[in-house]
């Protein structure tokens, strides 16, 4: 019974380390690289990115395909099952191993980026103090509660909530909020018959409706339709909240005035960063960008320090880094843009990449004389006499 | 006899060596005015490249009939009428043709007097096609505004020494003893600039002396004159241009880096109409001014030892202005690489290699197969010397634009493949490496027509370092699997035609697997370093854009290949048959990739980037098509007896 339990998970171990199972994962990737590539054309590079590159699944029409996580998560098994079971430490595979090695970090790595990573943007105006960084996609149903007149109660709730039918609740909130639409991009439309009853604020003379989705993620405007129960009855009902909306929302409810927004999720920092200078410098005579910079005062505690950031030259703090992205000029102020990164798998790449490179060194080092060595040919008496 | 063949050869190498820079010069020396240092693109030039740039921009060459471009561009700047008739516009596209109502020329060229009465016509289409994105045009509609802004730049450059040219003709001798010069001389706006005060004075005595006249009396010819000579003043500045000809640099107290060009003597200071400005500045510019109006009587009198002698002054008083902004040894470097055309040279040297590799198949193998070794050589010096300059010239690795990239891949080739050959001293090495040196450098000529090949970088890119590593890994990684793209191209030839040679069908088989592990390093670390300089820049590694994929589908290719060699999955003919389709996919991620970010509309050269890929493509496809069975049937056969 044991033989045969030997055997079976034998077979398996075998399949799971195999190069078949490798080569096909690999030309899978091909593929997906390949169309994943060629629809950024036409779908943008956010859009084709989740579809090909950050999925497990995806459709085409009703056809399920593996997904690139997919992929490298066979790829991961695969490595893991050959390193463990069916790796010799041979002189001549050494090279090869240590590859293996590398590229298995680089897998773990990539994980950890896919899933414990943060990125978002930092708008800075010239004299001003920022501590707060908002996503480049990510949105959030924000509610503040504006009763105490030291600070601010904020509730915010992450785009994962904001699904069709969940209902959100917060001890902090003595009301309820169900999602009724959310909407990737949406446009704004002045009502052409009279509301039902229930629709209150901006939504009984306007309505919002799905809009496709843009290439340019940045240029897609969400919003989020939703229903407000438990406050009391004139506030009871269906609101819409969009992203670049000027008329704001506020509702008295009991003794507190609360204000809702739908905007780009926000994380609070714990430190601060005070633009003291933005400078830009163009090739003599054109407008194309020689070099930008912003000279900032990174504010910790009681510290401050005086720190250049620009391009090629990040600010790292506290597993935060700070790159100059972009920069606004409207003429009277200069506002400089900074993309901000968390990411955990951050050094995974660097020294994966480095052990790769040693182990293919390795490698090569230790059989390209045999590869490239000649083997004479054997003389033939006519080649002699010429 | 084997003596006097390998004499020949040398003698032969010697004349080819020498061949530009003992062609006979001009009718006008034009050394100095060639080294004029001018702002152009962010970056200051010799006037050499800068006139190289607008010939190949509007011409689609560097030299008009063996001219070369700076005597183009001094007939443009010295004698306007003769270079508008002369025809150098480049035009293929017959509804262009049409709409301009041109006749077809069997050149494609046309004058400028033509295009201009052309474009005239079309004036209403050309305000609408202004207020179009470039993106929503058609192939005509594109090609028309392309037409209409190098028109414009004609035309402005056309003007940029206006102000010296003699235009305005004395035609009285009052007047011509007022200004001190005699009746039926003509005079240019800087002349007439420097006697401005005086003429006006002149002019409000006659116009105050004609009050007291009664009506009847003779007017005063006088005023009509000097309102003649005022009225043709303001004619010719209306046509002013200040942006491109800047030969002028800032002076070291001024705090913007802004060229200015010779109109600006006039327009900034005190020429302009009378108004007086700071004096040492005044000083400055009427030396200039001097030196110009002599540099163009001098060509207009064709008076060589005038020409040389102050276009040597003017280099010399420019660079006095302001020498921290003029680098003489990199100006006079620049245009010597100009002159000497290096990468035409090393192209030269790999096309003959290429002969004489195929000729030593014949006969006289021995011979042929020295000197194509040694043509080989030569050609990757004269490779490695243009590197080299351009490394020098823009203080920055050669590698940052696509023509410099494609250079340095061709560069690699060729290096690589001669490795190949001295370790296999068989000629494969040769025939690789002169096919891929001498292809690579025909399709890095055709990207010259973009511009000025030493363009300037934006901030992003502005990095040493990066290039350095990122760049050169990377495109030395390119090289390499072209290398091994070729040899996979004449491992299936063999297998077909010389099945039985088995001892180098072997040798040639370790090779692919030795450059295919080679090209795999150089393009993982490549990709891997472009990875960590994405990182260190934007803050993410890895971004799935069009160009981090099509590098990573070289690597994944290669590794598919390896993988399946390694295990034993397939053999020779099928890693020779990938290596070919390799050099598809390295092309495509080179290439390929431009194409989709720019969109792929099709119109200009991107229109022929995405014709020549699919023909490579296709042509490819083909060859392994092709030979791919025959070869198994082949070895089959071989194998078969035994």
């Amino acid at each position: 019974m044991t033989e045969v339990v030997k055997k079976k998970s034998n077979r398996v171990i075998r399949l799971l380390a195999s190069t078949d199972v490798f080569l096909v994962a690999l030309f899978w990737l091909m593929i997906l690289t390949v169309f994943g590539t060629i629809a950024q054309k036409d779908m943008g590079l956010f859009a084709a990115q989740k579809k090909f590159f950050s999925s497990f699944f995806f459709w085409q029409g009703y056809i399920p395909f593996p997904g690139t996580r997919l992929v490298l998560v066979v790829m991961f098994i695969n490595l893991l099952f050959k390193l463990i079971f069916e790796t010799g430490l041979e002189k001549k595979y050494l090279g090869i191993v240590i590859s293996h090695l590398g590229t298995f970090l680089l897998l773990v790595g990539g994980f950890l980026t896919a899933y414990f990573s943060f990125e978002g943007r930092m708008i800075l105006e010239e004299g001003s103090t920022v501590a707060v960084v908002s996503s480049y996609h990510q949105r959030e149903l924000a509610v503040i509660n504006m009763a105490n007149k030291e600070y601010d109660e904020v509730t915010a709730f992450r785009q994962g909530w904001l699904r069709v039918g969940r209902e959100l609740k917060s001890s902090s909130l003595p009301f309820s909020m169900k999602i009724i639409n959310f909407y990737r991009n949406s446009n704004l439309q002045q009502r052409k018959e009279p509301a039902h009853p229930d629709y209150r604020g901006t939504a009984k003379n306007f309505e919002v409706q799905e809009a496709p989705e843009l290439k340019e993620d940045a240029r897609n405007i969400s919003a989020v339709i939703f229903k407000i129960a438990g406050s009391a009855k004139e506030t009871d009902g269906i609101y819409f909240l969009r992203e670049d909306t000027r008329l704001n929302m506020n509702l008295k409810i009991g003794d507190a005035t609360y204000e809702f927004f739908l905007r780009r999720e926000e994380r609070r920092l714990p430190f601060s960063i005070h633009l003291l200078d933005f400078e830009k410098k163009f090739h003599p005579g054109t407008r194309m960008a020689k070099s930008y910079k912003s000279v900032v005062n990174l504010i910790s505690g009681e510290t401050k320090r005086r720190v250049v950031i620009q391009m090629n030259e990040p600010l790292r703090y506290q597993g935060y880094t700070f790159y100059q992205s972009s920069y606004i000029d409207s003429g009277k102020v200069e506002i400089s843009i900074l993309a901000v990164v968390k990411n955990l798998g951050r050094d995974f790449p660097y020294i994966a990449s480095l052990v790769i490179c040693l182990g293919l060194l390795l490698h090569l080092i230790l059989h390209i004389p045999k590869l490239l060595a000649r083997f004479e040919p054997p003389i033939s008496k006519e080649e002699e006499v010429n | 006899m084997k003596r006097t063949w390998y004499k020949l050869f040398l003698l032969f190498l010697l004349c080819f060596l020498c061949s530009k820079v003992c062609r006979a010069g001009t009718a006008v020396n034009y050394n100095f005015w060639s080294r004029v240092a001018v702002m152009h693109q962010g970056r200051v030039k010799p006037l050499d490249t800068f006139a190289r740039v607008f010939l190949l921009m509007i011409y689609g060459r560097q030299t008009i009939k063996g001219e070369p471009a700076i005597v183009w561009l001094s007939e443009v700047l010295f004698t306007p009428e003769q270079a508008m008739k002369r025809k150098v516009a480049d035009i293929r596209n017959s509804e262009v043709l049409a709409a301009l109502k041109l006749n077809k020329e069997t050149t494609n060229k046309y004058s400028f007097t033509d295009v201009i009465r052309g474009l005239q016509n079309n004036g209403k289409l050309l305000q609408e096609l202004m207020r179009k994105e470039r993106n929503d045009m058609s192939a005509f509609e594109n090609q028309l505004m392309d037409l209409y802004n190098k028109t414009i730049i004609f035309v402005r450059i056309s003007q940029s020494l206006k102000a010296f040219h003699r235009v305005v003709s004395v035609g009285s001798d009052e007047l011509a003893a007022i200004i001190g010069v005699k009746k039926g001389d003509k005079l240019s706006y800087y002349k007439i600039s420097g006697v401005w005060q005086k003429l006006k004075a002149r002019l409000e005595k006659e116009q105050e002396k004609e009050k007291g006249k009664k009506d009847g009396e003779d007017g005063n010819k006088l005023i009509g004159e000097i309102k003649h000579v005022f009225a043709s003043l303001k004619a010719i500045q209306s046509r002013h241009d200040e942006g491109l000809f800047t030969i002028i640099p800032p002076g070291p107290e001024e705090k913007a880096e802004v060229w200015k060009s010779p109109w600006s003597l006039f327009t900034h200071t005190g020429h302009d109409h009378g108004a007086h400005g700071d004096q040492s500045a005044d000083e400055s510019n009427g030396e200039i001014s001097r030196i110009l109006s002599t540099i163009v009587d001098a060509y207009l009198g064709k008076n060589n030892a005038d020409f040389l002698k102050n276009t040597e002054q003017l280099n010399q008083y420019l660079y006095k202005i302001n020498p921290s902004k003029i680098d003489n040894d990199r100006i006079k470097w620049e245009y010597t690489s100009n002159k000497w055309g290096v990468f035409y040279k090393s192209a030269a040297f790999y096309v003959t290699a290429f002969i004489f590799v195929c000729v030593g198949t014949l006969i006289f193998t021995r011979f042929f197969y020295f000197s194509s070794f040694v043509l080989i050589v030569i050609g990757l010096l004269f490779h490695f010397a243009g590197l080299g300059l351009r490394t020098y010239i823009m203080a920055r690795p050669p590698v940052s634009t696509l023509y410099e990239s494609i250079i340095f891949v061709g560069a690699m080739g060729v290096f690589f493949s001669l490795l190949v050959e001295l370790s296999q001293k068989n000629g494969f090495g040769l025939l690789v490496a002169s096919i891929s040196g001498a292809v690579l450098h025909f399709i890095g000529f055709r990207y010259l027509r973009d511009g000025d090949s030493m363009g300037m970088l934006v901030a992003v890119l502005n990095s040493n370092f990066w290039l350095a590593t990122h760049v050169i890994t990377i495109t030395i990684g390119y090289g390499c699997c072209y290398v091994a793209g070729l040899v996979g191209h004449l491992f299936l030839l063999f297998q077909i035609f010389k099945p039985a040679e088995e001892f180098r069908l072997s040798n040639l088989g370790k090779n692919m697997v030795g450059l295919s592990h080679f090209a795999l390093f150089f393009t993982l670390l490549g990709t891997v370093l472009g990875g960590i300089w994405a990182d260190q820049s934007w803050g993410r590694f890895w971004g799935w854009d069009p160009k981090e994929n099509g590098a990573l589908l070289i690597c994944l290719w290669l590794l598919f290949l390896l993988h399946g060699f390694r295990s034993g999955r397939f053999k020779n003919i099928a890693l020779a048959a990938g290596l070919v389709l390799l050099n598809v996919i390295v092309s495509l991620a080179w290439f390929g990739v431009n194409l989709l970010n720019v969109g792929l509309h099709t119109y200009g050269f991107t229109g022929s980037i995405a014709y020549n890929l699919l023909l490579f493509t296709g042509l490819e496809v083909l060859f392994i098509l092709c030979t791919m069975p025959v070869a198994y049937v082949k070895r089959s056969l071989q194998k078969a007896p035994a």
